[in-house]
């Protein structure tokens, strides 16, 4: 493996006052706690998980645009420490963010060549390079598309202008935050196939951010699943999709549509339902439910294992402490009790 | 981009350039002194003086040509004044955030609050001199801050838009930002707030020289009517001196708030409104559409427009299929492929400007009641169909279920509606099973939609339309918003309910892989028509159109070895321009001659159905391409 060019060490964010939503909960939520990742020139790593797991903050905190509350983040073994001005821009020449809504993501009043000739300008790079960016992205030909405001351009071709935006400042870390999920379905496969091309054609390090694992699955080299703000567990994208360590990973996997299981096996996850249910006279478990969430609140997070009120595995002392990490096969690791020794961590 | 070139707005063009145009070239052919006086004093209209004289003999036409320039000057020029300032403090403020935008937030509420016309007053009486420059200058201190409170909040909530995170994830620079690509953004209110502007400065000037506290030594609209009034023009009949000043300051601000109308539904598209012609003929009852078998629904060439100002678009043309009792339908789409159209068709959801223009909806009631005309039931007899009979599960629950009502009083409002006989504590003890049913517990009935998770939010949605037990439910992508371990739950949840229950569903996503695995039979849809449909079984094993083919080829897999995946290239096409022939034959890679000019029917092949030329013996070209490959 190369080196890393871009690494983030125990990254932890905390988001607090009015920036929240739920009113009359002045507690900080910790959406970001404890994530280390590496990123590797020529490769991709998925980051994997539901919304609210907090993924989509660490490509902000990646790309600059929040500061970590805790954490560090190096770009070629250095730490970075920019928030504004030069320096964060410097920043940019390297490390780019693509967000996930290209109708959004675009400015509607300012044409494709604006866009995109702005971001040339913005990291140095000659203006006429804008029809070979426009190509790249296959949007050929590129007077056609030149000139033409987002608002005549499909969804497919308004995220293949903000890979375009990315691109212009040939950056060498690529952060790509659900780029197809906003995309029609039979357009889905193309988009993750040009990025895969530009990955090899730059030698990009990407992070690809998805709820989708089985898309993960055959565009990363490895794959990190988080839930709940912290990495539970990372490895190479065959060994995570077909041997999952974590229960929440498993079950994951388990949940994803798949028309080749066979007809009347039925995926089975234990259900929210079937546990309220069965825990229904449980105080503890009611007044769970009472802020539930599918993702547990991360203003009061569960004690230990934030896993643990979902898992069906769950053992004591998964309510003590957030389990130290196993291996489980070459560079496959998992935050889980079920495999480690009671108490060791 | 079209022009608000409305009616109201071309009026109110045609009032303020005749004004402008009036006071503008006016002097240029009215050569009379505005201010001499002549012998022929307080006279009525005729021919030396068209609209009078003043008691001094000063000639009121020349007063109004040249009081224009100085009124509608003084307008504008407060104008320019008042929407800088609002402008660069509103964008300050609402970009800063933080201790200047608290700073800058007080300083426009102060000017907000105080009342407008006392401080012109009074900023007014202190003026040293009283040129008109100084006049439009204390009128805009005092008529900036309300579009500055605008501006704020509106670039508050443009700088949270993803574009302008895109920009400064891109490195873009701070002041680019505001200027290039916020400020365009917000072009139209600007405009609009200028205006409006434009008309309280106007209003402002003649208040102040009505008031005597203006530039009484220069002529304007507002010291003709001064002088007018301190002349007693009003006892003394003299109505050709104080009605055309009075009459050009009305007819101006209508003018300017006519145009302003227009800026409004320029920028925003629904106060429009909707003037289209609409079909004269209601849809025809298509013909002994009856239903076979233990078909609870059949629909029957339905065909669904948007009238719009151009050509109607076809967003769902000829679909005919068949709901059986207690079946899954799963129908997969893409956007523009008209599967929500067709719902909303069937649950008479559609909103103007969509119509039916023809087909037909059978709905047979378990009873064995006579089938009943879906498309052509009137107010009272929709309403009790819609809910007993079919109900409706949406994407997002927050959506369809009430905020501000608890799940209890929704679930009530169904009950008392179609079961009024029912006693409370029945409708209460209904509800608190239904919802047990889908797995929250009874007390739940007293929460709100906010305090439930998404997913509990949509089994509640399912619960109510569970409630007065439908023999159809159509759920429009009832799991997209969800997450996949939810989603997952939901699903079986549905399926086990359909199995006590035995209501039919139709099913509708973007995601055939759902389908595949949880429905019965599939209808693939394809810019407004299905292209295929058949079982979940027939479908996995060998899909007959390339598109379905080319769906499921796309789709990456979790189980099983690695293997290619194939993409289809192009993009979904667009509703109102459907490409000729076959709508995916650009994208079709066994398309042939033929696909670009015949449109292919829906073809039976044993039971299954497809709309593609490659199934026709008699078009499809020889050797025939092999479109169906075994699936792995």
């Amino acid at each position: 493996m190369s080196e890393a060019v871009l690494e983030a060490y125990d990254l932890v964010k905390e988001f607090r006052g009015s920036t929240q939503r739920r009113v009359g909960k002045p507690a900080p939520v910790r959406a970001v706690d404890g994530v280390s990742l590496s990123l590797q020139p020529g490769r991709v790593t998925a980051l994997v998980g539901e919304s609210g797991s907090g993924k989509s903050t660490v490509a902000r905190l990646l790309s600059g645009l929040y500061p970590p509350t805790a954490g560090r983040v190096l770009l070629d073994g250095s730490a970075v420490r920019v928030r504004r001005g030069a320096a964060f821009r410097r920043y940019t020449d390297d490390v780019q963010l693509i967000l996930q809504d290209p109708f959004s993501s675009l400015n509607p009043v300012h044409t494709v060549r604006y866009t995109l000739t702005r971001a040339l300008r913005l990291h140095g790079q000659p203006a006429d390079g804008l029809a070979n960016l426009l190509q790249r992205v296959n949007l050929t030909p590129a007077e056609q598309f030149a000139d033409r405001f987002p608002h005549q351009l499909s969804g497919g071709q308004r995220q293949r202008v903000a890979i375009a935006r990315a691109l212009a400042a040939r950056p060498r870390v690529l952060l790509a935050d659900e780029p197809v999920s906003m995309l029609d379905v039979s357009i889905r496969l193309g988009m993750l196939r040009l990025l895969a091309r530009l990955t090899e054609e730059d030698n990009l390090a990407v992070l690809y951010i998805t709820h989708d694992i089985a898309s993960a699955r055959y565009f990363a080299a490895d794959i990190l699943v988080m839930y709940a703000g912290q990495l539970i567990e990372r490895g190479p994208a065959e060994s995570v999709t077909q041997h999952p360590v974590h229960p929440y990973t498993q079950m994951l996997i388990d949940a994803a549509p798949d028309p080749d299981r066979p007809r009347g096996q039925e995926a089975q996850v234990p259900s929210e339902a079937t546990r309220e249910r069965s825990h229904k006279h449980s105080e503890a478990t009611r007044e769970r439910s009472h802020q539930h969430s599918d993702v547990p609140s991360l203003a009061a997070p569960p004690a230990g294992c934030r896993f643990q009120p979902r898992c069906p595995l769950a053992m004591p002392v998964c309510v003590e402490s957030f389990p130290a990490e196993t291996q489980h096969g070459t560079d496959h690791v998992a935050h889980c009790w079920a495999y480690g020794e009671k108490g060791s961590a | 981009m079209r022009l608000p070139l409305s009616r109201k707005v071309v009026v109110g063009l045609c009032l303020v350039a005749f004004f402008v145009l009036l006071s503008l070239i006016g002097p240029l052919f009215m050569h009379t002194d505005p201010q001499a006086t002549g012998p022929d004093v307080l006279q009525a209209p005729s021919c030396r003086h068209l609209l009078g004289t003043t008691q001094t003999g000063e000639d009121v036409l020349a007063q109004l040509i040249n009081g224009g320039r100085v009124s509608l000057g003084v307008g504008a020029l407060a104008a320019c004044v008042a929407t800088v300032l609002s402008v660069t403090i509103g964008l300050i403020s609402g970009y800063a955030r933080g201790a200047v935008d608290g700073v800058l937030s007080i300083i426009t509420s102060v000017f907000l609050v105080i009342p407008a016309l006392p401080l012109l007053i009074v900023l007014a009486g202190y003026l040293p001199n009283k040129g008109i420059e100084s006049v439009a200058i204390v009128i805009s201190v005092t008529a900036w801050a309300s579009g500055a409170r605008v501006i704020r909040a509106q670039t508050l909530s443009v700088r949270r838009r993803d574009y302008i995170e895109a920009a400064r994830a891109s490195g873009e620079r701070g002041h680019r930002i505001i200027f290039a690509e916020i400020l365009p953004n917000e072009i139209t209110l600007i405009a609009a707030s200028f205006l409006s502007s434009v008309v309280v400065g106007i209003l402002a000037e003649a208040g102040l020289s009505f008031l005597g506290l203006g530039s009484l030594t220069t002529v304007s609209w507002g010291s003709m009517l001064y002088y007018a009034q301190n002349a007693q023009a009003l006892l003394a009949g003299a109505w050709w001196w104080f009605i055309p000043p009075g009459l050009a300051i009305a007819l101006v601000g209508t003018g300017l708030a006519l145009i302003n109308f227009g800026i409004d539904e320029y920028a925003n598209p629904r106060l429009r409104g909707i003037r289209r012609k609409m079909p004269p003929s209601p849809p025809t009852p298509a013909a002994a559409a009856e239903v076979a078998g233990d078909a609870v629904l059949s629909i029957r060439g339905l065909s669904v427009d948007y009238l719009t100002d151009a050509d109607p678009v076809h967003a769902v043309a000829d679909v005919d299929l068949t709901l059986h009792r207690g079946e899954m339908l799963g129908i997969a789409g893409e956007s523009g492929s008209g599967k929500s159209t067709l719902a909303n068709a069937v649950a008479r959801l559609l909103r103007p400007p969509a119509m039916v223009t023809a087909g037909s909806v059978r709905y047979q009631p378990r009873s064995g009641a006579d089938p009943v005309d879906v498309l052509g039931l009137d107010s009272a007899a929709l309403r009790a169909f819609r809910w007993a009979d079919l109900a409706i599960v949406f994407q997002s629950a927050m959506n369809s279920l009430n905020p501000v009502l608890t799940i209890g009083a929704q679930f009530d409002d169904v009950l008392r509606a179609h079961r009024r006989d029912m006693s409370a504590i029945d409708r209460r003890k209904r509800a608190a099973t239904l919802l047990e049913r889908v797995g929250i517990p009874g007390e739940r009935l007293r929460s709100y939609p906010h305090e439930l998770s998404g997913g509990m939010r949509q089994r509640a949605a399912i619960a109510i339309a569970l409630v007065l037990d439908p023999d159809v439910i159509i759920m429009d992508e009832p799991t997209t918003a969800l997450d996949v371990v939810v989603q997952r739950e939901i699903l079986q949840e549905i399926l086990q309910l359909r199995q006590d229950y035995g209501f039919a569903v139709i099913f509708i996503t973007h995601d055939l892989t759902l389908l595949l695995e949880i429905c019965d039979t599939i209808a693939i849809m394809y810019g407004g028509r299905v292209v295929e449909s058949g079982t979940a079984a027939e479908l996995h094993a060998g899909p007959m159109h390339p598109y379905t083919r080319g769906l499921l080829d796309s789709a990456p897999r979790l189980r099983g070895d690695l293997r290619a995946l194939h993409d289809i290239p192009g993009a979904p096409p667009d509703l109102s321009a459907l490409p000729a022939g076959c709508a995916f034959h650009d994208r079709c890679s066994y398309a042939f001659d033929s696909c670009v000019d015949t449109a292919p029917p829906l073809l039976d092949r044993s039971g299954r159905r497809v709309a593609c030329l490659l199934h026709d013996s008699a078009l499809r070209p020889e050797p025939v391409p092999e479109p169906v490959r075994g699936r792995p």
